[in-house]
């Protein structure tokens, strides 16, 4: 399928049960797919059972998909809900992974000691915010979800997106100013 | 709202991009002349990078997409309902206790031999019940179940998997006792025929609920003393009353007893008690297992 093709055409390929449009939505957000299954179950095998059955759920919603916003948002709120369940199911809620969170990938050989330091607190902060603040900041900064997407994906009102966002960044300036840091020391 | 408010409103929205240009604009304005707000935006920035960083993706298998369509061409070839029913319960009847079958058979044909050379019907109305109650006991629990952690992670649902069971082993004591029935046909004249049916199904059905309910608390054992206490209660007590006169002594105390008798009598109140503890229990069944969402966050 050409490139060109937008995201809603591949659902409509898909309500007409096209299964290489199934594999071409895989190809476009797979990987953002799988990062917020991982975000939520913190194990990468559950995180790609989540994205298989999202997809299983993709292919049998596609038909009543009408214009419901951006597809992307759509995708994650059935991947939010699917990971959620696997989750239930596993009964253990694992925080973010050590493996998961990638070494420094903005450093280079001139990095020192002290940025390590800065990074490494701002990792250790995210990782103490609840799983609800992450997914709120997952789907916002990395994702590129609206405060409203990410509302609906999350099932929550749109204030309660934003005083998480708040609270979140409050808890970030707390931690750098306890190990004497503020935001701006590396800008 | 002033202009700093609203700027400031704006600002994790700014560091994420999803700002459209227009506002995007006014806030870089805002900015060059705010330095509360350049310090809130560094917050920012630095909230949305380390985000960014330990969310560092790992490639997605397009192997995903594939099996995703292999599960979806199963589904898709998935047997009629009732052919499923028949294989679920199929699937049943090697992990049901293999006794069960045997002791049942033997024991209503035991009581069938009896019953017909004694002619006395009865025998069949007091013995069913109990073979079947003792049946129901031994359906669930891990004394019962070899493969009750198989079962607890398969994709069908426990409550089907208990309903599958159930069925099962109440319809063979159903068919036993129905065709014992049958059996008693040359002695019995054929008005009274009904009322021996309905004299064993409606305790039957409210014995074999009971032993379900009390074997999810107390086990099988449990289960079975209690539900045969019971039954045999309602023949003991009369028997009890008028040995000791206790009607005669406590009138509240006969007219207990006589609406205990009457409630064993009525087939039909029996069968209704009986259908809303099956359903309780069924339910309790599917409460033990995990389902949806949101709740969690």
């Amino acid at each position: 399928m050409p490139p060109e093709i937008d995201d809603l055409r591949v659902i409509a390929a898909i309500a007409r049960r096209e299964e290489e449009a199934l594999r071409e939505l895989h190809h476009r957000y797979g990987r953002r797919m799988l990062a917020h299954a991982f975000g939520i179950l913190g194990d990468r095998f559950m995180a790609e059972d989540a994205v298989q059955e999202s997809l299983i759920a993709v292919w049998e919603g596609a038909p009543s998909f009408q214009n419901r916003g951006r597809v992307i948002a759509w995708l994650l709120e059935i991947v939010h809900h699917k990971s959620i369940d696997l989750l239930r199911r596993q009964r253990n809620h694992l925080p973010l992974d050590d493996d998961w969170e990638q070494p420094a990938v903005i450093g280079g050989p001139e990095e020192n000691a002290r940025t390590m330091e800065y990074r490494r607190i701002v990792r250790r902060s995210l990782g103490e915010l609840s799983l609800a603040h992450r997914m709120t900041l997952d789907l916002v900064f990395y994702q590129g979800l609206t405060l409203g997407e990410a509302a609906g994906v999350l099932g929550c009102p749109v204030g309660t997106v934003k005083s998480r966002l708040h609270q979140a960044k409050d808890h970030l300036r707390k931690s750098l100013a306890r190990a004497g840091w503020n935001a701006e020391d590396l800008r | 709202m002033n202009d700093h408010r609203k700027a400031s409103e704006m600002l994790a929205q700014f560091a994420a991009g999803l700002l459209p240009e227009t506002e995007s604009a006014w806030v870089k304005v805002h900015l060059r002349g705010c330095s509360l707000c350049r310090s809130e935006l560094s917050a920012w920035n630095v909230l949305a990078a380390g985000v960014r960083e330990t969310r560092e993706e790992s490639p997605a298998s397009p192997r995903l997409a594939d099996r995703a369509l292999r599960t979806i061409r199963i589904a898709g070839k998935k047997p009629p309902a009732i052919l499923r029913a028949a294989q679920l319960l199929w699937a049943q009847v090697p992990v049901v206790r293999r006794e069960i079958w045997a002791a049942s058979a033997l024991v209503m044909v035991i009581g069938f031999a009896v019953a017909l050379t004694g002619k006395r019907a009865a025998v069949l109305m007091e013995l069913a019940p109990m073979v079947a109650a003792a049946g129901i006991a031994m359906l669930i629990g891990p004394q019962n179940d070899p493969a009750e952690d198989l079962v607890r992670s398969a994709s069908v649902p426990q409550r089907q998997i208990l309903l599958a069971r159930l069925a099962l082993v109440f319809g063979y004591n159903l068919f036993l006792a129905g065709t014992a029935s049958l059996g008693l046909f040359p002695i019995l004249p054929a008005e009274v025929w009904g009322g021996l049916i309905l004299g064993w199904l409606g305790p039957m059905a409210f014995l074999s609920s009971l032993a379900l309910l009390f074997s999810l608390w107390i086990g099988t054992s449990g289960a079975v003393a209690l539900v045969y206490t019971l039954w045999l209660s309602h023949w003991a007590l009369p028997g009890m009353d008028t040995l000791f006169g206790w009607s005669g002594r406590f009138p509240a105390a006969g007219n207990a007893l006589a609406a205990y008798a009457q409630f064993w009598n009525s087939p039909v109140i029996l069968l209704a008690v009986s259908g809303v503890l099956f359903a309780g229990v069924i339910w309790m069944a599917g409460r033990a297992e995990p389902s949806s969402h949101h709740a969690l966050l």
